[in-house]
């Protein structure tokens, strides 16, 4: 007799290419899904990719080669069904050799253009006279922006001469144009094959690495001041295809000065929420496409106490795998508090979940987290109220 | 009864040296062996919760087999039995190196066929122990004659037993072909059983009652203006063209356009004519030359792009490409109506080319066939694909390739699968009745016919301003469609363009459930259409979309919904499902290497098999002389069901890097080869 088998594959496939900024980018390409000892990842209802992390054994050329060139490369996760479940960067790499730890990182750590905001001492006085505040011009190291992109930091130089807060500002380029070592450690008992941990970022990090500046613009709506912000990008990193950012018709400000990252400017905005006081939910996903939206009423995810394989479902009763379950959705408990009335306000509703993040660790444990959801925040933000106490 | 024919084997090889494990006399004579099978890494995974009887077991990969061994090692001398020591340590050690080291190419694997058994097994070192030899100051390793070892522990730890040497894989036969039994062009037309490079598939598929094949074959000579009869079912070989100029060959579809045509030229025909092809404009009744440049470039795959004269002398199958212009329509050639196209004869020549073996065909189908006795063994064969584009023209190449496996029988329906990747947009003869029924609503969206896409219908969307549509596909047989797939909409001609959303719901309609309740909503996508044949990824769906229920469901649909804001026209050429719940692979060209993809000499493997170190990779290979790693998607192992019929199903995309956007024109018509090594949890008897 020859019977068929029902073979399913269900692997992940993790695929790791040279640095999106890399001026000479090769066609390497590492498969790491054979060798990984263990993967996780953190998903979150803002940012979308968060974090993930990754371990291997490699030879010692291997080691060298990440060690020295792996900061920064592009890393993608996909599912059996060939859909990321996680896209981003090496922001961090940790390596055990012999008796020796080390690690390089993090990226976003790094500053390869560098100004400095400051006060300038016109005469010291006494008393001193001061100038009006000021910036020196902007230094970069092309070499590094060439290796890593461009991670921009601006300092705050209080009251300085010219001269002095430019060699300030230079010196602190010329320590911060590279990843630093984050340790160096030499343990002569504890002998490991070479091994390394990946520590990886999603895009959404990259907000951190430039400014947002528009001195023009008055209200504006707030989904228009998030594409601004990312269309702000000189890595290129985030995608030109903005079609995943829905409209926010709320109005805030589009006036930014100050040198504010523009994460910090996409976080302000957030928190004004949209029209009916809900949260917004911002998320860099796929192909580095930005999502923003409200978080609606809408159930996606179904968890019952009394499933045997107590896995998460969709509504329908489809299986929904660990590594394809997505934040800012919600999932409803139903067989818990069985008999209660629900409300009509999900998030008054014990049995419902918004997920704010999702925590994976390969091959099968996660993490739903639930958010607090209100509407006050949002209310203060848009009335420009500071808060209220009592 | 135990096959007597065959003699006992249990070697150690590197291929080259062998060290026998049996040696009946002096050397190395295994005592005992318990053999073992490969059990369950961490006995599977398991979920056991304390509010539900019993457990359930979710997830099972099987780890490597230690087997531990008991050899006597005797030899004449002391030092001959030290010898046949060394020898078997080195080739061990030879094994565990080719893992920890970068260089060495040469696996180490033992060779087995048990006493009566007919086949041969093989199974690849990964590590070994051999702790403990003998007291080599005490009998019996010291005695001269015939110093012995008497219990020599060696533990192997390998993989699974294999029908083949490490690295290696037998070419399984394919085929590709379609029966139709219409009253016009029936026939069973396309590939036969081969292993060679020859089995086509496209990136459409067309299963409606109007699918035929080329009927119309006519070979017509200028001098005298003589017609040929129809050389379609004709004997062959028989001379396709004539050799003077002018001199032509014409080929019909009588029921829907086509974009391709297999020939099977020579072997003794040497052409030298040279020749282009031309196609007849219906609106304006008369014959046009193919135009230079994509999209309407015509390609013979000898490696041209035929814009001007080519010589028509390719031996062997090959197949010409083509997208069909917008005025194609059937017309009246030789008192025959149909689709034409017609090679000309422009240089004359001496030699002219012959159709052997099987008549001209398209090819109409989206994937290849495995048949069921082609993969035997206990665990799924690993297997090494070979994916060629044979276009070399820039137009078509590819620069990604997604491949799944889906086992024929996944359904009630005993008589046939009526399973097909490619829902098309038409009436009822489009998809066939036994597939699908399709209906368009809203203002915005309305069934039109169009050459240009596979089936020669569309849902043609047009929107002045704010507007909607919807495409509804009700399945036939919805136990044939279970399953998870990955989908796209195609679309086409997009010719005013401004963002369109997009979204999927699939319901069921039964007696006892409400018409149009969703069991599935998909995401929205918003998406602005640029390309012709431009796919819009719109994310995974499980049919029916129940669980539990999918094979009790008398019906299942889909629904396709668009909406726009501004004004907005283009053609929704298919919706595509892409199985992806056996076996599947995304492979795509590393972006950060743009001049490196799928045309002419390349071609891509996809590769369990040949390094088992690295497998599985997914190399985009040169004939000779590139190499290009292709970043891949793959859910496990390259994989071939046992013991059951299957198709693989290829859709080759094409990459626009100006707004990074994917293209799956039908036209890329592409071969698969498929090379497998059969598995087996211990020995492998007769299969």
């Amino acid at each position: 007799m020859s019977l068929a088998t029902t073979f399913q594959s269900l692997g992940l496939s993790i695929s790791v290419v040279d640095p999106l900024c890399l001026s000479n980018r090769s066609s390497r390409s590492f498969d790491l899904v054979n060798r990984i000892n263990g993967y996780s990842h953190e998903l979150n209802l803002l940012g979308g990719f968060i974090s993930a992390s990754m371990d291997f054994f490699v030879t010692r050329a291997e080691l060298d080669d990440w060690f020295t060139n792996g900061l920064g490369r592009d890393v993608t996760v996909w599912g059996p069904n060939m859909t990321v479940i996680f896209e981003g960067y090496v922001d961090q790499i940790d390596i055990q050799v012999g008796d020796i730890t080390m690690g390089i990182g993090p990226l976003s750590g790094i500053g390869n253009r560098v100004l400095c905001v400051y006060t300038p001492i016109i005469d010291p006085g006494p008393p001193p006279i001061m100038g009006a505040k000021t910036e020196t011009p902007i230094v970069d190291d092309t070499i590094s922006q060439g290796l890593y992109g461009i991670w921009e930091r601006d300092l705050s130089g209080g009251n300085a001469y010219e001269a002095e807060i430019e060699a300030a500002r230079d010196t602190f380029l010329l320590d911060n144009k590279y990843p630093a070592l984050t340790e160096q450690r030499v343990t002569p008992l504890n002998n490991v094959e070479a091994k390394i941990t990946l520590n990886c970022k999603g895009y959404f990090e990259w907000l951190n690495a430039y400014p947002y500046t528009d001195l023009a613009s008055g209200t504006v709506q707030a989904s228009t001041l998030i594409k601004s912000v990312l269309s702000a990008d000189p890595n290129g990193i985030f995608s030109s295809n903005q079609s995943g950012i829905q409209d926010v018709l709320t109005l805030t400000s589009g006036y930014h000065a100050d040198y504010k990252k523009a994460m910090d400017v996409i976080k302000a905005t957030l928190n004004i929420g949209d029209a009916s006081f809900n949260r917004l939910s911002f998320q860099v996903l796929d192909g580095r496409l930005a999502n923003l939206r409200s978080l609606d009423n809408t159930v996606y995810y179904v968890n019952r106490l009394t499933n045997a394989g107590q896995i998460i479902e969709t509504l329908s009763g489809l299986r929904v795998f660990p590594w394809d379950i997505r934040p800012g959705y919600w999932l409803e408990l139903p067989d818990f508090l069985i008999g209660q009335v629900t409300s009509a306000v999900k998030r008054e509703d014990p049995r419902m979940i918004m997920i704010e993040s999702v925590r994976y660790s390969a091959p099968y444990d996660v993490e739903v987290n639930g958010a607090k959801l209100s509407t006050l925040p949002q209310f203060l933000e848009q009335y420009g109220l500071g808060g209220l106490s009592g | 009864m135990p096959n007597v024919d065959t003699n006992p084997i249990l070697e150690l090889t590197d291929g080259t040296t062998k060290i026998d494990l049996i040696s009946p006399n002096t050397g190395i004579t295994l005592r005992d062996w318990v053999q073992q099978s490969p059990l369950p890494k961490g006995d599977g995974i398991w979920v056991d919760s304390p509010l539900t009887e019993g457990r359930r077991l979710i997830s099972r990969i099987y780890g490597n087999v230690v087997d531990a061994m008991t050899f006597t090692i005797n030899g004449v001398t002391p030092d001959d039995t030290i010898l046949a020591l060394q020898s078997l340590r080195q080739m061990l050690e030879k094994a565990t190196n080719y893992w920890i080291s970068g260089w060495s190419d040469t696996p180490v694997y033992l060779k087995k066929r048990g006493s009566g058994e007919t086949n041969i097994t093989y199974a690849l070192i990964i590590d070994w122990r051999a702790p403990e030899d003998s007291n080599p100051f005490a009998q019996p390793f010291f005695a001269q004659p015939f110093s012995v070892i008497e219990e020599f522990s060696l533990s192997i730890e390998h993989g699974a037993w294999m029908s083949n040497p490490p690295g290696t894989g037998t070419a399984t036969q394919l085929w590709a072909k379609r029966v139709v039994s219409n009253a016009i062009g029936s026939g069973t037309f396309g590939q036969e059983l081969t292993v060679n490079d020859q089995v086509f598939c496209a990136a459409y598929e067309n299963t409606g009652t109007n699918t035929a094949n080329v009927q119309y074959v006519y070979r017509y000579t200028a001098i005298g203006g003589v017609w040929s009869a129809n050389l379609f079912g004709a004997a062959k070989p028989y001379q396709l063209v004539g050799g003077a100029v002018g001199d032509m060959v014409y080929f019909g579809n009588p029921l829907e356009p086509f974009y391709n045509l297999v020939f099977d030229i020579g072997p003794n025909s040497n052409s030298n004519i040279t020749t282009h092809w031309e196609w007849y404009d219906a609106g304006a009744a008369t014959w046009r030359s193919f135009g230079a440049g994509p999209p309407n470039v015509i390609i013979w795959c000898d490696n041209t792009a035929c814009a001007t004269s080519f010589a028509f002398n390719e031996k062997g199958v090959n197949v010409v490409s083509f997208e069909p212009k917008s005025g194609w329509g059937l017309s009246l050639v030789n008192g025959a109506n149909a689709y034409w196209i017609r090679l000309v004869v422009d240089g004359a020549g001496a030699s002219t080319p012959q159709q052997q073996n099987r008549d001209v065909y398209s090819v109409k189908w989206p994937m290849i066939e495995i048949d069921a006795n082609k993969v035997a063994g206990d665990l799924p064969a690993i297997v090494k694909f070979k994916v060629s584009n044979h276009f070399n023209a820039a137009s078509s190449y590819i620069d990604r390739v997604i491949m799944s496996l889906r086992s024929y029988w996944r359904g009630t329906v005993i008589t046939q699968n009526y399973f097909t990747p490619y829902l098309a947009i038409g009436n009822g003869a489009i998809l066939g009745a036994n597939y699908a029924s399709c209906t368009v609503s809203g203002a915005a969206i309305s069934i039109s016919a169009l050459t240009r896409t596979p089936t020669g219908s569309a849902g043609y969307y047009n929107a002045a301003g704010a507007s909607a549509g919807q495409v509804k596909w009700t399945l036939t047989n919805p136990s044939c469609w279970t399953g998870t797939f990955r989908v796209f909409v195609r679309v086409f001609d997009p010719s005013v363009s401004s963002a369109a959303t997009f979204q999927i719901k699939v319901g069921t309609a039964s007696a006892m459930a409400v018409a149009n309740a969703y069991s599935f909503i998909g995401k929205i996508v918003t998406v602005e259409p640029t390309w012709d044949y431009e796919v819009i990824d719109l994310g995974v769906i499980t049919l029916p979309g129940i669980l539990g229920t999918r094979l009790e469901i008398d019906s299942c649909f889909i629904q396709l919904f668009i909406t726009n804001a501004s004004a907005l026209t283009f053609y929704v050429c298919d919706l595509i499902l892409i199985p992806s719940d056996e076996w599947s692979v995304d492979a795509r060209y590393n972006n950060c290497h743009l001049n490196v993809r799928c045309g002419g000499a390349e071609y891509l493997e996809v590769d369990q098999i040949s390094y088992p170190r690295e497998a599985p990779t997914c190399l985009l290979k040169h004939m000779s002389y590139l190499t290009e790693p292709w970043q891949r998607a793959m859910s496990g192992p390259p994989i071939l069901q046992v013991n059951t019929r299957q198709q693989l199903f290829v859709f080759p995309m094409k990459h626009e890097p100006s707004d990074n956007k994917w293209r799956m024109p039908p036209y890329n018509a592409v071969s698969v080869q498929a090379s497998i090594t059969n598995r087996y949890f211990s020995s492998r008897g007769t299969k």
